[in-house]
């Protein structure tokens, strides 16, 4: 005895019933266009090379604060901070006076395939803040770094303490070494030299793939027949589309940079254990003195928590605040409770500092 | 669609499906080619629900579906979806077939295939004590969708269990790094 208690007829009927749900989202995904790169109104202030700075358009009151950049990862695409008009974090952050910037890494391509951590994190970064100092007037900002870009920003405000008035670390891996994380577990057994001797650039696509396969039926399976459900909700479907078209859109990664970051990071673990250098200079957590704000999520399969919480104590900062919103890591930006508390909370943040 | 899946009251629906699918993904130019992608393996995925309910139909018709006759699909049908989509096309393959990197890339295969056939039937373990009777939860499953909403988590839940091992890191990097010199053998150097 089991407890299948399927019947027929029933079965018959459901099964005819999903099919013509997924019929007509397939019809509806056929007409939705969500070719974008962000929602709100934008203006590309400073370029180098691929790299893009974004400067966002603010209609709510000056909130008097210094500016914010916001430092995203090298994987996947910035607009991410910016889907829709309803799941934005920028524009939570606009709509509370802040000035902000945004940096787009762009697509490497060949070519770029000898850009270095040091690349990214010194010059690329570092001339991105520089502009928005002298633009704006002030000898520092406020650094929102997201996830990979969160390390990134981490290393940054280590090397140069000067240019960065408070961090905010979103999804932030710092440990990668903690038991939960799967994604370092298979890295770490990873021959990231030889990978990248082969492929140059390491292809998004492969990434994606790997980031996939951290919970393959949830993330695939289940999700794709969960289509079946939002079939007659038109925004529903294209909130699904434009989500799933930022899944897809996967930079290639520039091979040198892939290397240190997958070598120096996830196998040595250095941010941690010490011994991190970028450009020839050390990298030493100690020397970031600025306020820190430490945002984690508490389900996220990508960057567990543990691997965000030994931010505390890691640094020189005597001002280090840790939130942990409820939800993963993609839900942190688009989910609805996220659009009112990040947004809050960072801004509330940064104005007692 | 898989070939071998059985005449049933909604596969002329399904089909339906699938050239609405098959044509978003062709035509690119709305949604780009990311989404294209997306739509390509939503298909590819959506084909797994629909080939466990077609697995499901003639056992179901003949009255008498129980979990052992669907163990050899459900098995069968998980490791496929594990092991990965990218292979030497077979065209390819065969000025390969006895080179060094060729037998690397089998042997890979095989290793990480041992892991993913003991995940699936794992999984199934799991899901046959979750149907039994004798589970906490007696609650009668009713639909094709809860059967397979339940395995997917009986599936996910073999799959973390080995997937933070030593032996499947270690199996699934070296067909990563297989892979990457069998490619370097079928292109030429840079």
């Amino acid at each position: 005895m089991t407890r299948l208690a399927i019947d027929p007829a029933r079965a018959a009927a459901e099964m005819a019933e999903f099919c013509q749900r997924m019929a007509n989202a397939a019809r509806q995904f056929a007409i939705i266009d969500v070719r974008t790169e962000g929602c709100s109104p934008r203006a590309e202030v400073y370029r180098q090379d691929k790299t893009v700075l974004w400067r966002y358009e603010r209609r709510s009151p000056d909130a008097g604060l210094p500016p914010l950049v916001i430092c995203y990862a090298l994987v996947n695409r910035p607009y991410m901070m910016d889907l829709q008009p309803d799941r934005s974090l920028i524009r939570g952050l606009l709509a509370r006076g802040l000035d902000v910037y945004l940096i787009d890494w762009g697509y490497p391509e060949e070519a770029d395939s000898h850009l270095a951590l040091d690349d990214y994190v010194n010059r690329y970064l570092g001339t991105c803040i520089d502009h928005v100092r002298s633009a704006r007037g002030v000898e520092s900002v406020n650094l929102l770094g997201v996830c990979q870009g969160g390390t990134m920003s981490l290393c940054h405000a280590a090397l140069h303490p000067e240019r960065v008035r408070n961090l905010v670390a979103m999804v932030t891996p710092v440990d990668f070494h903690t038991d939960e994380n799967l994604l370092s577990k298979w890295v770490r057994k990873v021959d990231v030299d030889r990978m990248v001797e082969e492929l140059g650039n390491v292809p998004g696509e492969l990434l994606n793939a790997t980031f996939l396969a951290l919970m393959p039926l949830r993330l695939t399976v289940q999700k794709y027949a969960g289509i079946a459900d939002l079939a007659g909700d038109r925004e529903a479907l294209a909130n699904f589309l434009r989500m799933e078209r930022w899944i897809h859109d996967s930079p290639d990664q520039a091979g040198t940079a892939f290397r240190q970051f997958i070598r120096w990071f996830f196998q040595e673990n250095r941010l941690v254990r010490g011994g991190l250098q970028i450009g020839g200079k050390r990298v030493d957590p100690r020397r970031i003195v600025c306020p820190l704000l430490n945002i984690y999520a508490t389900q996220d399969h990508l960057v567990p928590p543990s691997a965000s919480r030994p931010l505390a104590g890691l640094t020189g900062s005597r001002d280090y605040t840790a939130f942990e919103f409820d939800g993963g890591h993609i839900g942190i930006y688009v989910s609805k409770t996220a659009q009112e508390l990040l947004p809050r909370t960072i801004a509330q943040w940064l104005e007692k500092r | 669609m898989p070939a071998n899946i059985p005449a049933t009251p909604w596969l002329h629906a399904w089909l339906e499906v699938e050239r609405a699918f098959s044509e978003v993904s062709m035509q690119g130019a709305k949604g780009s080619d990311p989404v294209a992608q997306g739509m390509r393996r939503l298909m590819e995925f959506g084909n797994d629900y629909a080939g466990i309910a077609a697995d499901c139909w003639p056992k179901l018709q003949a009255g008498n579906l129980d979990l052992d006759g669907l163990r050899a699909s459900l098995v069968e049908r998980y490791q496929r979806f594990l092991m990965p989509a990218v292979a030497p096309s077979p065209a390819a393959a065969i000025p390969l077939a006895t080179s060094a990197a060729f037998l690397r890339y089998q042997q890979a295969s095989q290793r990480f295939g041992r892991q993913v056939a003991a995940i699936a039937l794992e999984a199934f373990r799991r899901l046959s004590e979750s149907i039994g009777t004798n589970a906490p939860d007696a609650t009668p499953i009713t639909s094709l969708r809860e059967l397979h909403e339940l395995w997917i988590e009986c599936g996910e839940a073999a799959y973390s269990a080995a997937a933070h091992g030593d032996e499947f890191a270690e199996a699934q990097a070296e067909l990563l790094a297989s892979l990457v010199e069998l490619r370097r053998e079928q292109l030429p150097r840079r």
